[in-house]
């Protein structure tokens, strides 16, 4: 194991529920005093829970255990996500050509000799539909034998490397749909197996296309004699830390505007045709212009990505699901009638 | 709907307070985050609808104080190490509009100060982002806010922002921008629903627009040229672009207020041409002109009027540009337009106070503009305004001015009232003025200006006494003005006032007559003081015409009559040397006795009177003895029909002067007098001891004739004897009678022990 860095995974068990920590330590200096404390707490309660955790295989069956180290966690980017299950969670991520290589430690636990049918690592790529995991289906998956058939009579520790293997989809933790990446190691046996899975995060970066998609979204709309005006997004496409800009006309308007409003929507398809789902999520509402104007006035749009968690748009994923966002323009009046127009916009990863 | 105002904002002063509070307690602990949060919950009580512009502005100023300590935290936050950038955007993520703009504008004065970006990037960034607030209230506090932070940190002339943060031009550019904006939420405040409501919620608030300019015109940067090039020329299209006519007045008054007047000078002629042709016609312009002319009059007064009159002609301007907006057809009112030209005839009075030219080119423009209006225009106020239009000049110029063509032509759009009042006012001018009225023609222009006093006219009205009585005297004085070197145009001008004051009505000349009289002894005098007598003036057709005129008050005003006559005998007296006028005088002499004896009824008024005529008598030579004496005769006679016997005594007695005096030297009819008057002493003095008053009088009246006439001794002795007998008597009341007597016998007595001590011989045998 490296010496300057190391991953604690820390299982917490309370009474309500379990969360995982990845915390990454590159230096010292990153950890400021307050999380030095918080680290602390956790690894006391970590090391509680190890010791009660080995007391109990040993009383049952003396199981061993398998652990897996990625290498050069201190320099890879660390993604964070939040999922349904797990809450709030970080994850190495690895993009383009990048291998993905590390050790897999295998501890014998008191354990003279193992028997076993053989030991085995296997990269996965799954989509799963929470809802329905009949649906759910791996659109990759790698393997390796790291010991075939025999016996283990000591603590062992295994290299193991998957090459440039294929990114084709992005992970993404969703409400009803997540793609997940993890490494799995299997130790198999005669009553049962020994299992060990650690998740990692892809992204796929994108150039800037300069000279596609940067078209400016522009649209007028109204309602006879009432409302007329036109609004216009700079752009169509938006890397994630992106700046939505742009900015409404106001031809006529002959109702009393309280406000507008955008609001970011993330639109989950699930399936495709008549048995697709659809989950709308309301990412942000912001607050664009208050009072009501008059014809002549230009209001600004200025959103900024930066400060919301959002993904890149997908687009028929595995032919499993899909990711939209949807700005929405919504005029309220002063009898809170709203007016809206939906504009879908592309978001991409840029590189 | 108060009660309630008062609540809403009680209510948003507590919140604010409390949130103020949490948001210090942060920033204290250095918790950025939550300070905001705490702001941004204090600044969400701006976004209210309730309150009154009042009230929104006491809740703003305390949310402005609170903000004040934010913004400084943010520079200690740049100081220890914070990105600017980074909270710049941070503040952006806000949901709502109103607290991230406040809170926006605030890093943004904070990262202007770092120097890290360029002054005229943020602010107008910030002016962009500030579009979002349409309403017209909080949109308008907004941008004042933005006004108050940015107001050190502009880009202007000599300021650490000029250069990488741009330049004056930049400046301008932004607070016009500003104001532009600002300018269109004030006007979309007015709405359609409770306008003078709205009105005056709008009034309340003009102070925020007019900061901009403000800081305009605080702006180093901002020279002569550049205002002339860049500032006025934004300013003036901000104006005209809006219909709006509260806009319009305030913005016009407010750049007038704000920029320098020899700016004003400068651009006069834009000034002037928005003003006449580019406002709103309900835009009260004649305030603006009267702030515009005020302001530069004040300025050419303060300085040295050379260049105010060389270097640039506003006269001409101001004239241009008014007689542009009389023939526009426009619609501004007639009332308006005439409260223009008073002021720019007031103007133009204080500017030029010699040029009578420019007064009486503006008096044409009035009379043009009067011309074109229907007789129902001429409304109360109107008629107000020409009054004081006719009246203005003369305060200042002189005479003169009355003979401008114009003059009448203004006049004649006046009810009688009101040309009574501006023939009050002309009146009141000359008099004040104490300039002598010397030319025939001006005499001429003059009275038909004043005729409303003079003559009545077809729509005379019925005037109060007291005023009337005033008015009347007025005019007198204005006689008394008359003069001239030459004596016959003196005559001449007399003659015109005359003639005028004889188609009054007797009323009238009860007031006039005498004042030309007097006019007329006067000019008698002048002549006579001349070394070389002037022919053309006959003292005869004088006098006949004084007489003549006397005679016109002689039926209503017996009393005023018979004055009148007393000083004409007066007047001839003194240049009458030659007794040349002998009948004419004797005539008079027996009217005012005719006169006294006739229509004097009242007793005291007799007394009066008739100590008035021996008086006057006493004092003439003009009459031959002959006659005199058969004057002084009925004179002495009218005192014995006095009505009580002490008046008959004493005015018997007083007629010893007009016998014995400087000119008259008739010892026998003293003696006589004083006969007659002991006589008809005696006969009282039994029912009256008091009477004793008259027998001390007659005693001094002997000590007065004493030296010239002879009296016998015994005569005098029953006197002192009579006296002494009934004096103790009448001095035993202790009434005011009683006072009079012991004061006028004290006096005597020492006037005898006086004379005694100088050893004047007749006193000798006289013992008190």
């Amino acid at each position: 194991m490296a010496t300057n860095f190391e991953i604690v995974i820390i299982k917490i068990q309370t009474f309500r529920n379990f969360e995982n920590f990845i915390v990454y330590m590159n230096t010292e200096n990153t950890i400021n005093q307050q999380q030095k404390y918080k680290l602390n707490q956790l690894s006391n309660l970590w090391y509680k829970y190890t010791i009660i955790e080995a007391a109990l295989l040993n009383l049952v069956q003396g199981a061993p255990t398998i652990d897996i180290y990625l290498d050069g966690l201190e320099t890879r980017k660390i993604a964070r996500f939040n999922d349904k299950q797990q809450g709030l969670i970080g994850l190495p991520v690895y993009s383009g050509n990048d291998d993905i290589t590390g050790l897999v430690d295998l501890k014998m636990n008191k354990n003279k000799k193992i028997d076993h049918l053989g030991l085995r690592i296997e990269l996965l790529g799954r989509i799963e539909i929470i809802n329905d995991q009949k649906q759910s289906s791996d659109f990759i998956s790698l393997g390796k034998e790291l010991e075939t058939q025999g016996i283990i009579m000591e603590d062992k520790t295994y290299k193991f490397q998957f090459n440039k293997f294929e990114k084709q989809y992005e992970s993404y933790y969703g409400k009803e749909v997540k793609l997940r990446y993890y490494l799995r190691v299997i130790l198999q046996r005669n009553y049962g197996q020994v299992k060990k899975e650690v998740e990692f995060a892809v992204q796929i970066g994108e150039q800037e296309q300069v000279d596609q998609g940067q078209s400016t979204l522009k649209l007028e709309v109204g309602i006879e004699d009432c409302l007329h005006i036109e609004f216009e997004y700079f752009k169509s496409r938006y890397h994630l830390r992106d700046v939505v800009q742009g900015k409404v006309n106001f031809y006529l308007v002959n109702i009393k505007i309280k406000n507008m409003e955008l609001v970011l929507i993330r639109k989950e398809q699930i399936g495709i045709g008549s048995s697709q789902q659809i989950d709308n999520e309301t990412l942000i509402k912001y607050e664009l212009m208050d009072g009501c104007p008059q014809k002549g006035e230009v209001v600004p749009i200025r959103l900024f990505l930066s400060g919301i968690n959002m993904s890149p748009s997908f687009n028929n994923v595995g032919g499993k699901f899909s990711v939209k966002y949807i700005l929405n323009l919504i005029l309220l009046d002063e009898d809170d009638r709203k007016y809206f127009k939906q504009q879908e916009i592309k978001v991409y990863r840029k590189r | 709907m108060e009660e309630d105002q008062e609540k809403y904002l009680e209510d948003a002063r507590k919140v604010v307070k409390e949130q103020a509070y949490f948001m210090r307690a942060s920033l204290e602990k250095a918790q950025l985050k939550d300070a905001l949060r705490y702001s941004s919950a204090m600044l969400s009580e701006l976004k209210t609808s309730l309150l009154s512009p009042r009230n929104y502005y006491i809740l703003f100023m305390q949310v402005f104080d609170e903000m004040r300590i934010l913004e400084n935290y943010f520079k200690e936050e740049y100081r220890r190490g914070r990105k600017m950038p980074d909270l710049y955007e941070s503040v952006q993520h806000a949901t709502y509009v109103i607290p991230r703009l406040y809170l926006l504008i605030t890093v943004g004065s904070v990262f202007i100060q770092t120097h890290e970006i360029g002054a005229k990037v943020i602010l107008l960034d910030l002016l962009e982002c500030i579009k979002a607030i349409q309403h017209p209230l909080r949109g308008l506090f907004i941008r004042y806010y933005f006004l108050k932070l940015c107001k050190d940190r502009l880009p202007d002339t000599g300021s650490e922002y000029e250069g990488a943060g741009g330049n004056i031009d930049d400046a301008i550019e932004i607070i016009i921008r500003n104001l532009s904006e600002m300018n269109k939420l004030w006007i979309r405040m007015q709405g359609s629903k409770e306008k003078s409501k709205r009105e005056r919620e709008r009034m309340d608030l003009k102070v925020t627009i007019g900061e901009n300019v403000t800081r305009l015109s605080n702006l180093e940067g901002v020279s002569l040229d550049t205002y002339k090039a860049k500032v006025l020329p934004k300013i003036i299209d901000i104006i005209t672009s809006s219909k709006d006519a509260i806009s319009q007045t305030y913005l016009m008054d407010c750049t007038i207020q704000a920029f320098p007047d020899e700016y004003h000078l400068q651009t006069l002629q834009e000034l002037l041409k928005v003003c006449t042709t580019q406002l709103e016609p309900t835009v009260d312009i004649k305030n603006i002109f009267i702030n515009l002319m005020g302001r530069l009059a004040d300025f050419a007064l303060n300085n040295d009027m050379g260049t105010f009159n060389s270097e640039v002609d506003i006269y001409s301007m101001f004239k241009q540009n008014i007689d542009k907006m009389l023939d526009s057809n426009s619609q501004i009112e007639f009332k308006n337009l005439l409260d223009l030209q008073v002021a720019f005839l007031n103007f133009t009075l204080r500017c030029y106070p010699s040029n009578s030219e420019y007064v009486n080119d503006i008096l044409k423009s009035c009379c043009r503009l009067c011309e074109r209006q229907n007789e129902t225009d001429f409304t109360e106020e109107c008629q107000k305004n020409i009054v004081k239009f006719l009246a203005m000049p003369l305060d200042t110029m002189s005479l003169s001015i009355l003979t401008m063509n114009e003059y009448p032509n203004l006049m004649k759009h006046l009810p009688f009232q009101k040309r009574r009042q501006v023939a009050i006012k002309i009146c009141q001018a000359v008099v004040n003025l104490n300039q002598v009225i010397e030319d025939l023609k001006i005499t001429e222009e003059l009275l038909k200006f004043i005729s409303p006093l003079l003559i009545t006219q077809n729509d005379y009205v019925e005037i109060p006494e007291n005023e009337f009585e005033e008015e009347q005297q007025l005019v007198a004085r204005t006689v008394h003005l008359v003069s001239n070197q030459d004596l016959s145009i003196q005559n001449t001008i007399l003659q015109k006032f005359i003639a005028k004051f004889k188609l009054g009505d007797v009323n009238r000349q009860k007031y006039t007559y005498p004042a030309a009289i007097f006019a007329l002894f006067k000019l008698v005098q002048q002549i006579a003081g001349q070394t070389e007598r002037q022919q053309e003036i006959s003292y005869k057709a004088l006098f006949d015409q004084i007489k003549e005129l006397i005679e016109v008050l002689q039926g209503n005003f017996p009393e005023l009559a018979l004055k009148l006559y007393l000083n004409f005998l007066l007047c001839i007296n003194t240049v009458d040397q030659t007794q040349e006028f002998d009948e004419f005088s004797y005539d008079i002499g027996t009217q005012i006795i005719t006169i006294f004896q006739d229509e004097i009824g009242d007793s005291n008024l007799k007394v009066t009177l008739l100590n008035q005529i021996m008086s006057t008598f006493a004092q003439l030579n003009c009459i031959n003895p002959e006659n005199f004496d058969t004057l002084a005769g009925n004179a002495t006679q009218q005192a014995a029909k006095l009505l009580k016997k002490n008046e008959q005594a004493i005015g018997v007695l007083n007629s010893t002067h007009m016998f014995y005096n400087r000119y008259q030297k008739n010892a026998q009819r003293v003696q006589e007098c004083f006969k007659k008057a002991l006589k008809i002493a005696n006969q009282s003095i039994g029912n009256n001891p008091k009477f004793v008053y008259v027998f001390i009088q007659i005693l001094n009246k002997y000590f007065y004739f004493f030296e010239q006439v002879e009296f016998k001794e015994a005569e005098i002795q029953e006197v002192i004897k009579i006296i002494n007998e009934k004096l103790p008597k009448a001095l035993s009341d202790n009434d005011e009678q009683s006072k009079k007597i012991k004061i006028l016998w004290t006096a005597t007595q020492e006037l005898v022990k006086e004379r005694k001590r100088r050893s004047i011989q007749a006193y000798q045998q006289i013992n008190i």
